[in-house]
């Protein structure tokens, strides 16, 4: 079985999308997406990885998932506050809180910070401690 | 756009068919096959349609959504499992139970496929029973993991389904030595 994800405009609902793929001779099962069915898809995704791996899987999806949420919330700090088109948009556990001019210091934040720069390229305060700071950015994959 | 859809099919279709057929039909789409990190991606989209202040709580939601429907899944495994062996019992009669050195495989095997298994006519009879036998245990097998497989067939392990033939064999063969 294949799993796909289809944005389309505000007009198309699913009832459209299957009368388009029945014409075409593909037989699939359409359903709207939300908040709880995309984590029922990400759990069946996850679930089949073999059963030692599905620790691992899921760990990486929230990461992955992460690191989407700080691009997208650099990118409305940027539109909320012109001025920062370039440098690096600092985002805590979703929130943006911070500019910089460049990618810098990571001393100065805690371990598990982002730094989005204008490209969308985030990079993840890794080392150190709550206290003294981070050790290094890293970019991530 | 911003209508999300999520579309299942056979395993014969991919992105591309579908933006196709959709595109046929004058509908404007993008597409893009389900994967882990699409997964993520999309559940982050979904998280990013909430007001800004919400969507701490939406991610805690989704994770907490994501590992009941997990959990669930193992639930539905195990009962999986010791339906099947319910079933071997009601079947096929006495179970014996094979464990791996250090314990962390447990097959109940019904001992009538041993012998038979032991006292086959010939090698396709005794093929035939092995592979008989390795489906019906399938449901246990399965939740053996490679590393763990890997260990308890050594040498013989292939990183392929017909491990799990190999390891049958080999219990018979543990449970006949143990047996006489």
């Amino acid at each position: 079985m294949n799993r796909h994800a289809v944005l389309t405009d505000d007009t198309v609902d699913d009832a459209a999308l299957l009368a388009a793929l029945e014409a075409a001779g593909i037989e699939a099962q359409a359903k709207p997406l939300h908040l709880q069915r995309a984590a029922k898809m990400a759990a069946d995704i996850i679930s089949e990885y073999p059963a030692d791996q599905r620790e691992h899987a899921r760990d990486k999806l929230i990461t992955w998932m992460d690191e989407a949420l700080a691009v997208a919330a650099a990118r409305r700090y940027r539109s909320d506050y012109p001025g920062h088109d370039d440098g690096v948009v600092l985002v805590w556990q979703g929130e943006a809180y911070g500019w910089k001019n460049e990618l810098r210091d990571p001393q100065h934040e805690r371990p598990g910070v982002y730094a989005v720069d204008a490209d969308g390229r985030a990079y993840l305060a890794m080392g150190g401690n709550d206290y003294d700071g981070a050790e290094r950015w890293e970019a991530t994959p | 756009m911003n209508r999300r859809h999520v579309i299942q099919t056979d395993d014969s279709v991919d992105a591309a068919d579908i933006k196709a057929a959709l595109e046929a039909a004058g509908i404007y789409a993008e597409a893009q096959p389900l994967h882990l990190q699409a997964a993520a991606k999309v559940a982050a989209a979904e998280i990013a349609d909430y007001p800004a202040s919400q969507q701490s709580n939406a991610r805690d939601k989704l994770i907490a959504w994501m590992d009941e429907a997990l959990d669930a899944v193992d639930d539905a495994r195990l009962k999986r499992i010791t339906d099947s062996i319910e079933k071997l019992k009601r079947d096929h009669g006495e179970l014996a139970t094979w464990r791996c050195e250090g314990g962390y495989i447990a097959l109940d095997v019904p001992t009538a496929f041993i012998t038979s298994i032991a006292t086959a006519a010939n090698d396709a009879r005794r093929d035939i029973e092995l592979r008989t036998l390795t489906g019906l245990l399938l449901p246990q097998l399965e939740r053996i993991t490679p590393s763990i497989l890997q260990g308890a067939l050594g040498a013989e392990y292939a990183g392929n389904r017909g491990d799990y033939e190999r390891l049958v064999a080999m219990v018979c063969r543990d449970l006949l030595e143990r047996h006489n």
